[in-house]
């Protein structure tokens, strides 16, 4: 690629970057009629009226139930709409009301299935990564330096947002994973390197609410040249002491036990199969509801996707899940499953724009947040 | 196992490519508030052939030819109405969106700015979607030939006005 090639490419995002459209707002203005122009309004509420039509029709979303669309100011912390798994606004029967994203412009967005609203909780800087854990998230956040992050933990208790920084100050950190009962954080990080930008990942586990941390990192220097920039997806076992991740370009796996003594998280071995012809493990991410299990994106064609399920002893297929088909170029980066495993949150990434996610319900996969990624229940 | 290949309803489009698209026109027309007109009319326009579409999954091409075609038409008319009347001020970037993009980005911008409307938009299929050649001929209705021309010239044009500002 030709210098110029290359710069207008870099051009072309940057500016692409900036166009923050507001989909919720338009749907909004839509709903209260205020500050579009009279033109402009006339034609979202042509398309409003078009697309609730079709949507009717076709029965293709599930329309939630009763609640209205609360206007939400941006910027304002409040208690997620959603608050943690319950039935209170889902928009299927058995779906979590909301989850958490990082939107296109590196915030912490909490965003209401019931509706299109969504809240942006302010941080200080970009948001890296999210974590669910009961009652909150936890997530990384950007701070100015290089290769520098803080992660915190954002709860609601009486219905006000409060935020608790767990770890000051750590390397640019971009995968975190809770354990279920929220007791354990693990999370992997790139600490500056003597010699400029950011060195080796090193994945850490501690106490949520504090308590030593045990570190680990690539023992083995000549294989980083082979391995991934961060260890991502990072999951727990639903025992809560197995750690699961990624680090390998090749497809597979490793299975940490954080009980077990050593600090070399390339001493577990590579589980999972390599590629296969015609098919390419996409990323990973742990799906452990009654029992430890992974589940695998594999793209197919380019065009669709199998997520199945992989027995975590010998990386083979035990089940395949669901395949989806996806308008566009779409590339599933991440899968979470709720709870009660009956939903998936499926965050994709996209070539000529930030972002997107669908949840499949079992049965449909439907996008529900446009320019949002890294989403978690 | 189940297999969802169901053609995406016009409400997923939206939900999934309006922001995409905008941010197109954008690149297209240097408007924001432009580029939302022009997407909006492109889903207005596939809101009523809708019902005649034989290929639901060809409707994402069709907004994007849309999209493209209307934002030529809509720059033409913005360039008519200027011969006419006074020019009113650039439809540029806010202060603060020119404080963010790098001088570099800036530049580079202004040079496609000033491309003719067709090799502007070969660039941007080419090099912000990524499009080939005949994805870009069928966004724009013209022949492959006419693509690698207008790319050719296009990327020439905007390396001669660079080397002129440095």
């Amino acid at each position: 690629m030709s210098e110029s090639e290359d710069r207008l490419r870099q051009a072309f995002e940057a500016r692409a970057a900036q166009v923050d459209v507001d989909r919720a707002a338009a749907w909004r203005a839509v709903n209260s009629g205020t500050a579009m122009s009279g033109r402009r309004r006339a034609r979202l509420a042509f398309i409003a009226v078009g697309l609730v039509t079709v949507v009717a029709a076709t029965g293709a979303l599930v329309l939630v139930r009763g609640r209205p669309n609360a206007v939400r100011p941006a910027e304002s912390p409040t208690e997620p709409p959603t608050g943690k798994p319950t039935s209170d606004g889902a928009v299927t029967p058995g779906a979590p009301p909301g989850f958490a994203a990082i939107d296109s412009r590196g915030r912490l967005v909490l965003h209401d299935l019931s509706g299109p609203g969504s809240t942006v909780y302010p941080t200080d800087g970009k948001v890296l990564a999210i974590a669910t854990i009961t009652r909150g998230y936890v997530y990384a956040e950007a701070l100015p330096g290089e290769c520098a992050s803080r992660i915190s933990l954002l709860t609601f208790p009486d219905r006000h947002a409060k935020t608790d920084v767990l770890v000051p100050r750590t390397g640019e950190v971009r995968a975190i994973a809770v354990t279920r009962d929220g007791a354990r954080l693990a999370y992997s990080s790139r600490p500056p390197a003597h010699t400029g930008g950011c060195g080796a990942a090193t994945l850490h586990v501690r106490g949520v609410t504090g308590g030593d941390e045990r570190v680990w990192s690539a023992r083995n220097v000549e294989a980083r040249g082979q391995l991934r920039t961060f260890l991502e997806p990072l999951a727990w076992a639903a025992d809560g002491q197995e750690l699961l991740y990624t680090v390998d370009m090749c497809c597979g796996f490793r299975r940490l036990d954080t009980r077990a003594a050593g600090d070399d998280y390339l001493a577990p071995e590579l589980v999972g199969d390599g590629p296969r012809p015609g098919s390419s493990c996409v990323l990973t991410s742990a799906s452990p509801r009654d029992r430890t299990t992974v589940t695998a994106v594999r793209s197919c064609n380019g065009q669709r996707y199998d997520v199945v399920e992989i027995d975590p002893d010998t990386g083979s297929v035990r089940a395949t899940l669901f395949s989806v088909t996806q308008p566009g170029i779409t590339v599933p980066e991440r899968v979470e499953w709720s709870a009660d495993g009956s939903h998936a949150l499926i965050s994709y990434v996209r070539p000529d724009s930030p972002g997107m996610v669908a949840v499949w319900d079992g049965r449909q996969l439907r996008v529900v947040g446009d320019g949002l990624s890294k989403a978690a229940w | 196992v189940s297999e969802s290949v169901a053609a995406p309803t016009l409400a997923e489009l939206f939900a999934a490519h309006y922001a995409g698209l905008c941010r197109l026109a954008a690149l297209l027309v240097g408007d924001d508030a432009l580029a939302e007109d022009v997407v909006q009319d492109a889903f207005m326009g596939l809101h009523r052939r809708w019902s005649g579409m034989r290929d639901p999954h060809r409707a994402l091409a069709y907004l994007r030819s849309s999209v493209c075609n209307t934002s030529r038409s809509k720059l033409r008319r913005l360039q008519t109405a200027r011969r006419k009347a006074p020019p009113p001020a650039p439809p540029a970037a806010t202060v603060e969106q020119s404080a963010e993009l790098a001088e570099e980005h800036r530049l580079t911008l202004a040079a496609v700015r000033l491309l003719p409307d067709r090799q502007r938009q070969v660039l941007v299929l080419r090099y912000w979607l990524d499009q080939s050649e005949a994805e870009i001929a069928e966004t724009l209705g013209i022949s492959a030939g006419a693509v690698k021309s207008h790319a050719s010239r296009g990327l020439h044009a905007v390396e001669q006005m660079l080397a002129g500002t440095r």
